[in-house]
């Protein structure tokens, strides 16, 4: 009996290892006797290819993401996640108001939510219809980086390398998505790439003319200048994106 | 298993947990987003009932939301088999409280997603439910161990922790289930058109 169990789990095993509708798996010689049984293990793999309504799931998806049911609960804000949570929740507030980054929005890369705000901006991206509205994001994403590095350039004071650095490797790696995705799709697309990369690129210039930079920084702010003002996606020295 | 977080993500899967675990709700929601189907598609063969099968997925992430800062685990297969343990507790409860005896209510599969072809997705949820009907038939531990390889796609060890049983039991459980849902299929014509 346990060979039995054996030759039917090496069935079972190459069922697995085929898509839910794939060519069926039977067994030969003393194998053959398992086939009613794969046949069964077969029948059983099609719930695998079954989804609840599409309704249904962005109900729950949007129940996750706002949290209307989890804010209710005091084990979820109670203990060591509560000042994670309040701050999360209050970023989240003031920066309602500009749309297209949602929690975390304005953090710096010095900051532990810088995280949270890649990955909020990433999960947009991901559940992005079309290469339309992924072209818009990443740009959009890409401009507030651009302002912020802005606003400390008009602070004065000289600019820390590894913020600066962060910075611009996303500018240029959100900018280089944003091409890719408009190439993908129609004229509108790429307009707003054209109208956005401008609006980009204005800003790193402004910041390249008002603020103080090593020599290293200033050489790395001219070459994402320079990438961003083509249409086509550039790598940056250094950049990961 | 491959991972299953969506193809645009750049975010390693222990990245997308620790932010969860600090209370990031979009990176929960990409959890779900990666296993959903497994988890539904437990529940369903679990509670042969769609509708409430979509119920207690709700149910089963509202849960794990507020959990998760508990939860040590780094990957793909440790978060399913984690969502599962809370799927199979709900669904235990449910049987035990309301559906002491499962039965596929007619009607209820019409909003399913089975397949584009019209035609197609009537028989599947013609099958669908006799499928469900029959897995009811089976114990529970027959019944967790043919889903989880069949359905979510576990390997003998995996299902092995899922269930709480060793390699072996599993093997001869597997055996077992397969054996009468053979039985039961055949008494319904279903193998034959699977």
């Amino acid at each position: 009996m346990h060979d039995e169990f054996e030759r039917l789990e090496r069935l079972i095993t190459r069922l697995q290892a085929q898509p839910p509708h794939g060519q069926p798996v039977t067994g030969a010689g003393r194998d053959a006797n398992l086939d009613p049984l794969v046949q069964a293990a077969t029948a059983v793999r099609q719930l695998a290819d079954v989804s609840p309504s599409p309704a249904r799931v962005a109900r729950i998806r949007a129940t996750l993401r706002t949290g209307d049911q989890a804010t209710r609960s005091t084990s979820f804000w109670g203990g060591p996640v509560r000042r994670a949570g309040l701050a999360i929740a209050l970023l989240a507030v003031l920066v309602a108001g500009s749309a297209t980054v949602s929690a975390s929005g304005d953090a710096f890369p010095d900051s532990p939510l810088y995280h949270v705000r890649n990955l909020s901006e990433q999960a947009q991206l991901a559940w992005a219809q079309s290469p339309s509205q992924r072209t818009t994001l990443s740009l959009d994403f890409a401009l507030v980086r651009a302002r912020q590095l802005h606003q400390i350039a008009l602070k004065g004071s000289s600019i820390a390398p590894d913020p600066l650095d962060t910075l611009l490797k996303d500018i240029v790696s959100l900018v280089a998505r944003a091409g890719s995705e408009s190439q993908a799709d129609g004229t509108t697309a790429r307009q707003t790439m054209q109208r956005k990369r401008r609006q980009i690129a204005q800003e790193l210039l402004d910041t390249e003319q008002q603020g103080r930079f090593a020599e290293s920084e200033g050489r790395a702010l001219t070459q994402t200048i320079a990438a961003v003002e083509k249409v086509e996606p550039v790598e940056v020295e250094g950049s990961d994106g | 298993m491959p991972s299953a977080l969506p193809n645009e993500l750049s975010w390693s899967y222990s990245e997308v947990l620790e932010a969860a675990r600090r209370g990031d709700r979009d990176a929960f929601a990409l959890l779900y987003e990666a296993t959903h189907r497994r988890v539904f598609g437990y529940l369903l063969a679990y509670l042969g009932n769609p509708t409430v099968a979509e119920d207690l997925l709700q149910e089963v992430y509202m849960s794990g939301l507020t959990a998760i800062r508990r939860f040590r685990g780094r990957t793909e297969p440790e978060f399913l088999a984690w969502t599962l343990r809370i799927a199979h507790a709900k669904a235990i409860d449910l049987l035990r409280h309301r559906y002491r005896h499962p039965e596929v209510l007619p009607g209820d599969l019409d909003s399913l997603q089975t397949s584009d072809d019209p035609q197609d997705t009537v028989q599947r949820r013609d099958r669908i439910r006799r499928l469900a009907t029959a897995l009811a038939a089976l114990t529970a531990d027959q019944r967790d161990v043919v889903v989880s390889r069949m359905v979510i796609g576990l390997d003998l060890a995996e299902t092995s922790r899922l269930v709480g049983k060793k390699v072996g039991s599993v093997k001869a459980l597997q055996h077992r289930a397969l054996s009468r849902l053979a039985r039961l299929l055949t008494e319904q014509g279903e193998t034959g058109h699977a």
